[in-house]
Order: C-alpha cells, then sequence, then structure tokens
C-alpha cells in the first residue's frame, strides 16, 4: 500500500458502522454498505487530515481506497 | 440485466418493513389540524409539520373557496406563458415586505423553489458547500446546477472557515446553503458565525427557513430575524407546506438578480403555476402569521410541555425545547417495532431509517403544532413511554 492508502484506510477505520479490516482494493459502497452519509463523513475526515478540498462530481468513480488515493494524490500535487 | 433490475433490491427492503411500512399510513379522515382517523383509529399527529395549525383556519379556507369560484380550479399554464394571475403577483410582493426586500419569487413546490433557486444562481465553475445536514432538495439542486459541490460539516463555521480557504479564488463564485431549523433534530443554524465566515472569504449565503418560517423571531420571519441578518443573507428560500399550511415554496433576496429569476430557472419556467387557490389560502395565511404572534406563543408553550414530559422519560433530544424532536433508536428493528406501537396506540410521529437519519442509526422524530391541546401532547408522551418501555 502507498502512504495515502495506508492513511485513508486508517482514516476509514475511525468511521463508526466500519468494522471490518480495510485495504487498497476494499469496495466502499458494496463491502462496506456504509451509508451516503457515513461516506461523506470519511470524505470530509480525509479533507480535513490533508487540508484539500474535494468537489463531489469527483467522486463518482471511486469504488476503492485506492481510487480515492488517487484523487487525494492529485489535489495534493 | 436489464432497466428494471435495480427495483429488486427496493422490492426486498419494502417487503422487509411487513405492516410496519410507514410510507403506507393513510390519512381516513381529518377531525383537526392535530387528530386523524387512521387505520379506523382516532390519532394525535405528531409528525406533520403543520406549525401554526393554519390548515382549518376560517380565513384561508373562505379566501380557497372564493379563489376557487371566480378563477377556477387551476391555470393551466406555466408563469412564462398563460399563468400569471393577479394573485401570484400580489402574493410574491407580500412575501417581499414581509421580509422589507425589494424581490420576491415563488414556485410551485418547496422543492422546486430550491432547485429553481440553485440552478439559477450556479453555473459550471461556480461552487456551492452545502452543510452536511441540508435537506435532499438543496443537494439535489446543487448537483443539478453543474457547480462543483462540497460539504462541510454540520453547523461548524470552522470547517466551512477551512474549506472557503481552500476554495482560494473559487471563494468569490461559491453559494453557502444552510438551513435555518434542521427539520431532522431540531437544531438552528450558527447563523451570525456562519454569515461572519461568509462575508470574510466574499461568498454568498443560501438560507432555507422551510421550517422556521413562522416558528422562529418576533415577526415570525425565521432565523434570519433572531440573528438580525436580513441585509447580509444573500438568498432566503422557503416553502408554503409548513406554517402556512398550503404549498409551494418561494425565494427573497435583497439582490436585484432575482428580478431576472423567471428567465434562467427551468423548475420556474417549464411548470404549471401554483393554483389560484392555493395561492390566495397562502396570502391569507402569511397574513394570519403576521397578526397573530399569540400562534407562535402557543407553539412554543406545546414545544416545552412536550420537552419537559420527554426529560421525565428520561430522553435528552440533544437539543433545547424545539417544535421538532427526534429520539435516536439504534436498532431499526427496535425503531420500527416503537413506531408501530405509538401508531397502534394512537399517536402518529415520523420514522426516520438509514440513510436518512443525521449521524446514522434510527428515528422517531415528532413535531409540535400551535393547535395541540395540552391533553394531545400528554396522550404523545404516555405512548413514548409505553413504546419505549419495548425497546
Amino acid at each position: 500500500m502507498t502512504e495515502i492508502e495506508e492513511t485513508l484506510c486508517n482514516l476509514l477505520t475511525g468511521i463508526e458502522g466500519v468494522t471490518v479490516i480495510v485495504s487498497a482494493d476494499t469496495n466502499l459502497l458494496a463491502e462496506l454498505e456504509l451509508e451516503s452519509i457515513q461516506i461523506m463523513e470519511f470524505i470530509m475526515e480525509v479533507e480535513d487530515h490533508y487540508d484539500i478540498i474535494i468537489a463531489e462530481q469527483k467522486l463518482s468513480a471511486v469504488n476503492t481506497i485506492e481510487d480515492l488515493a488517487t484523487i487525494v494524490a492529485s489535489e495534493l500535487q | 440485466m436489464n432497466l428494471l433490475d435495480k427495483f429488486h433490491e427496493i422490492e426486498e427492503t419494502r417487503r422487509g418493513l411487513g405492516d410496519s411500512d410507514p410510507t403506507k399510513v393513510v390519512i381516513e379522515h381529518l377531525e383537526s389540524p392535530t387528530c386523524a382517523l387512521i387505520n379506523g383509529q382516532s390519532t394525535v399527529l405528531a409528525g406533520t409539520n403543520n406549525y401554526l395549525g393554519l390548515t382549518f383556519d376560517a380565513s384561508g379556507i373562505a379566501a380557497g373557496q372564493k379563489a376557487l369560484k371566480d378563477e377556477g380550479t387551476g391555470t393551466t399554464g406555466s408563469r412564462m406563458a398563460n399563468g400569471t394571475y393577479a394573485g401570484h403577483i400580489a402574493l410574491e410582493a407580500e412575501l417581499a415586505d414581509f421580509y422589507g426586500y425589494q424581490n420576491a419569487i415563488i414556485f410551485s413546490t418547496g422543492y422546486a423553489a430550491n432547485l429553481g433557486t440553485l440552478t439559477a444562481v450556479l453555473k459550471t465553475g461556480d461552487a456551492v458547500l452545502l452543510d452536511s445536514d441540508a435537506h435532499a432538495s438543496l443537494f439535489d439542486g446543487s448537483r443539478m446546477s453543474g457547480a462543483d459541490v462540497y460539504t462541510f460539516k454540520h453547523n461548524d463555521p470552522e470547517s466551512l472557515d477551512k474549506r472557503l480557504g481552500r476554495l482560494k479564488n473559487q471563494a468569490k463564485r461559491c453559494l453557502v446553503v444552510v438551513e435555518g431549523l434542521y427539520s431532522i433534530l431540531g437544531d438552528t443554524v450558527a447563523l451570525k458565525e456562519i454569515v461572519e465566515v461568509k462575508d470574510r472569504h466574499g461568498a454568498l449565503l443560501l438560507i432555507d427557513e422551510a421550517h422556521s418560517l413562522g416558528v422562529f423571531g418576533d415577526g415570525g420571519r425565521g432565523l434570519v430575524e433572531v440573528h438580525e441578518v436580513l441585509d447580509r443573507v444573500d438568498f432566503v428560500v422557503g416553502t408554503f407546506s409548513k406554517s402556512l399550511g398550503t404549498t409551494g415554496g418561494f425565494c427573497v433576496s435583497r439582490h436585484a438578480a432575482l428580478a431576472l429569476f423567471p428567465y434562467v430557472s427551468r423548475p420556474y419556467m417549464f411548470t404549471a403555476s401554483p393554483s389560484p387557490a392555493v395561492v390566495e389560502c397562502t396570502r391569507a395565511a402569511l397574513r394570519t402569521l403576521r397578526e397573530k404572534p399569540a400562534l407562535r406563543q402557543a407553539l412554543w408553550k406545546n414545544a416545552e410541555r412536550l420537552y419537559q414530559g420527554l426529560l421525565q422519560l428520561g430522553i435528552d433530544t440533544g437539543v433545547k425545547a424545539s417544535p421538532v424532536m427526534s429520539i435516536r433508536i439504534g436498532e431499526r428493528e427496535e425503531a420500527l417495532a416503537a413506531w408501530k406501537h405509538l401508531l397502534d396506540n394512537g399517536v402518529y410521529v415520523n420514522l426516520i431509517l438509514p440513510p436518512a437519519a443525521p449521524g446514522g442509526g434510527s428515528l422517531l422524530r415528532m413535531s409540535v403544532s400551535a393547535a395541540h391541546r395540552d391533553q394531545e401532547i400528554d396522550t404523545i408522551i404516555e405512548a413514548l413511554r409505553s413504546a419505549l418501555s419495548i425497546c
């Protein structure tokens, strides 16, 4: 896992309702069955951790932690 | 796989609700604004948004009956064609006057008011920053606009401040979106702080006062009046379907641009205008709201009575006495059982299940009306005592 992927996994584990071990290829919706409110909460935690802001439209193609890490990396550049 | 396969999962969810499906409640007969026949049983309504109890107000009914007789059942057209009657213009003028603004525009529903306002103000390249607990209609309108959509932590001015800072130059093309009274948990916006933050970044602010119109402020103008920021908020949207007891919505603004919304707002342009009876009932309700502050006092008296009853039951709703209060129940099955128990015992409340419940879990949402009698409030409390004993 990359450093960003590892950080995202740790942040996700802190979200209420996430009880399984997550990895870079964990599917956020299909495997974790997160509600949209929980996903929103997770994204805001990611934004605050990295001091970035991510438009919702960019998240439509995100299925896994790896996908999200790619977006975070591009926002940090 | 075909286009309709997605409905299989929804059908399974619906079957799982069994006879506790809250979407199947039918109001068979209304006995008053606060009591109805449901499943053949007289039931106290503790889950409407009839805050001032105006749905049976004599002046509103008379105005509606006259409009039906004089102007017929509907306009049959858009405001851009044959759908503007004198009543539409008058209602817009009266709303503008109520807020002390130059301009107002009305829409056929509150949902359309949000879509219509957001899609008029925002375009691709703009940004919109919504409170994470904002209503679905605010998110829908924001997404429809083509603007970049962001959220900030619920009612957290610091979270908003950080995000506006991260937007850099785009902050000046950003619309911040909040509500006055959040309709599920009953908490109110930290408006003064949020106004200060958006001013500092050069952003604009839209506040949806759907649940706070008629409820807050000495004049019933909502949180904008309470926090004395009528001259600093940019757009106020609201609905006719709660305190005013009809259907429709509006936007008012201190900005002259509002007068140009009819030319750009598709939810305004491409739908039939509100019927004459709805317009006249709304005008009458707005007059009553302005002329009878005693209704607001009665509402808050009832909210306090229910709140004290909840405290005696050991229930913490997370807010002080409010016209909207919710009880959090962790497990979905418990919430369904409690809701059904209440209904079987003559009290209707709203059942909020995931993903609609802020903070997760399930909620029993209650709202009070100025029209509730003390005995009805006490009935609600006793039914809750019984329902929660089975959880």
